[in-house]
């Protein structure tokens, strides 16, 4: 069982969208910036860059690989599995992980060692920006954080006026083939799928990334089916129903691009743009269909 | 078991096949008939075509395949105990789990989706299980020979060990591929005739599940009387002047293409290979020559009923839940009900 869940922690960090737990995250606004910051997650690896503060990052995971400079980072394990002494050798003073994508006793012990740190949720798009303002605080780059929030607010209110407006587009948005393995509204892909003015046709009851088969799919008529590439599904994978509406209209495409739409963190406005360029052929530059 | 053997008449083979047959006939027809899309018959008969007409095509392939694994487990599972004498063989003891997780683990991991030969496309993940069982298979045999003859407690070592053995592998491999393909091997493990596949995939998937099931329960019925001698263990066979070792080596080689098929399409499907044949020697005693043709029948429709209730689910989960999951939680109870009732013998209490 123990080892069935460890297989799951990637998915369980996109599916992490619980609420924070005080005692994890004791007041720790230092006096001092700190230094040595280890970052557990891709998302936050792209933030602390994001952030202008990618120069004091001594530790990352190997699926941290955007910004290019994340790459130069020493590692210290898998997204997901990281042990305890690998982050203590890179001594930092700060250590940051989302929550529900970390084991919350590891949390506990390492600041009960001495070593701050934090569980940040990031889960939605609201907790997102809530994350950003808090790492601001942490890492003494308030100022930084102010601006790149403000920024995303614009971004998002130029989505806003770009398709608020318009009639939303029934999209079916696909993780994975075997099994068909879909994006609900509950989840941060569903968000930005709305906001790129796209209406799921997923159920927002029930699971986050539920499993479908054919038939839901059919019976659920959708007019764009958009297939991740982690899902490594082509639109072959959908020829035989051509009486589903994106297929008829061939309108199956592969997001050859997916970090920005499956992983949380600073480039969630890019990830909508990605999406909406699918959704409306006319606005903006078309994405890269197949 | 020798009560089942001389209470045999043709009438209660006939018996046994009718009723297989039309519990498989519902079976299939539940399954054809229920599912979440709301398909209008009308116009399937009428062949227009269509959203109704595409859904009924799936959903047909789908209880066939569903059929055709369950009986091929079920059957394997029933000449497996026959021949090992030990009520917890499985259709999985000889390796073979072990093997075909390992054979589509380790493409996945080597990032290899489709092989293409001259205008085909196979997709690698059920071809590499499938060489995968077959090698296990191999192995396990191989090292359960002893001076020609297969020694029957170091099949059932050998294989638990390379299970084991593989499955530590598989947790090596499972860090080397990318995480989104961990919900793919996840859900193989558990089993599960979930996945979407386009129909001719689908279709070619039966065709040669189908045809191994055909052929490999054909020589199992044919073989029957074979099947009961070896029940009775080396020795019995030999004071009925029977060499064992021949029909271990086919039943084998048989029961691992049919396997290797079956997992190679549906992953690692547990509890029918293990419960079926056991509930059925319950019921109709230690007689191969009805148990398999039953093995065969209410193997297939088991599963094929076990689909339909995954799918029943989905209005109250809102997700499509692994058949693997349903086999258990059906088949337990139903077996232990059968088991407790004990009626009948289980065909095991003479020395196995």
């Amino acid at each position: 069982m123990a080892a069935a869940l460890r297989m799951f922690l990637p998915i369980v960090w996109l599916l992490s969208s619980c609420t924070p737990t005080p005692s994890m995250n004791r007041a720790v606004e230092s006096r001092r910036a700190p230094e040595r910051i280890v970052s557990l997650a891709p998302g936050l690896t792209e933030l602390v860059f994001a952030l202008g503060a990618g120069e004091r990052l001594v530790g990352s995971t190997t699926a941290c690989d955007t910004p290019e400079a994340a790459q130069a980072v020493s590692r210290v394990g898998d997204f997901g599995t990281v042990g305890h002494e690998a982050i203590l050798g890179r001594t930092p003073d700060l250590v940051l992980a989302v929550e529900g994508a970390v084991d919350s006793r590891m949390v506990v012990e390492l600041n009960a060692m001495g070593v701050v740190t934090q569980a940040l949720p990031m889960g939605t798009i609201a907790e997102i920006r809530t994350t950003i303002q808090r790492i601001g605080v942490l890492l003494h780059v308030s100022e930084n954080a102010r601006r790149l929030l403000s920024s995303l607010e614009s971004d998002w209110r130029r989505l806003g006026h770009a398709h608020g407006s318009k009639r939303p587009v029934r999209t079916l948005l696909v993780l994975g083939a075997r099994p068909l393995h879909v994006v609900s509204p509950k989840s941060f892909a569903g968000e930005l799928l709305e906001a790129a003015g796209g209406l799921n046709v997923v159920s927002s009851e029930g699971p986050a990334y539920p499993t479908w088969t054919l038939e839901q799919v059919v019976a659920a008529r959708p007019e764009v089916i958009l297939l991740t590439r982690m899902s490594g599904a082509t639109p072959a994978l959908f020829e035989s129903w051509s009486s589903i509406p994106a297929v008829r209209d061939g309108r199956v495409h592969v997001l050859t691009q997916d970090d920005q739409v499956l992983r949380p963190g600073p480039r969630l406005a890019e990830g909508a743009n990605i999406l909406a360029g699918f959704l409306h052929p006319a606005f903006g530059k078309p994405g890269e269909a197949r | 078991m020798s009560e089942g053997v001389q209470l045999l008449t043709r009438r209660r083979l006939m018996g046994v096949v009718v009723f297989g047959l039309a519990f498989a006939a519902v079976a299939i027809a539940v399954s054809v008939g229920v599912g979440s899309y709301d398909v209008v018959w009308a116009n399937v008969w009428a062949g227009v075509e269509g959203a109704d007409r595409q859904v009924a095509i799936h959903r047909i392939l789908r209880s066939l395949l569903a059929f055709a694994v369950g009986s091929s487990l079920a059957s394997v599972g029933c000449v497996f105990q026959a021949l090992t004498r030990n009520p917890l063989a499985d259709p999985f003891l000889l390796g073979v789990s072990g093997g075909a997780a390992l054979g589509a683990t380790g493409l996945m991991a080597a990032g290899i989706s489709t092989f293409t030969i001259a205008q085909w496309t196979i997709p690698a993940t059920p071809l590499g299980a499938f060489v995968g069982a077959l090698l296990a298979l191999n192995v396990v045999h191989h090292l359960s020979v002893v001076r020609g003859r297969i020694q029957v407690h170091r099949i059932l070592l050998v294989g638990v060990v390379f299970n084991f053995f593989a499955s530590a592998l598989i947790m090596g491999i499972k860090a080397l591929i990318p995480v989104e393909s961990i919900r793919t091997v996840m859900l193989w493990l558990m089993g599960s005739l979930a996945g979407l596949k386009p129909s001719h995939e689908a279709f070619g998937e039966l065709v040669i599940v189908g045809g191994l099931v055909l052929l490999g329960t054909g020589w199992m019925v044919l073989n029957a009387r074979a099947l009961n001698v070896a029940s009775l263990g080396d020795e019995g066979a030999r004071h009925l002047g029977f060499d064992l070792n021949r029909v271990r080596k086919r039943a084998f080689i048989v029961a691992s293409l049919m396997v290797g098929a079956a997992v190679s399409v549906a992953g690692l499907i547990g509890f029918v290979g293990l419960i079926v044949p056991h509930a059925l020697r319950q019921v109709l005693g230690a007689d191969h020559r009805t148990l398999v043709p039953a093995c065969v029948l209410l193997g297939g429709g088991f599963l094929v009923f076990c689909d339909v209730a995954a799918r029943l689910l989905f209005p109250i989960l809102l997700t499509d839940p692994p058949v693997g999951i349903l086999t258990a939680l059906v088949g337990g109870p139903l077996f232990v009900w059968l088991l407790v009732r004990g009626r009948v013998m289980t065909g095991w209490e003479d020395g196995a």
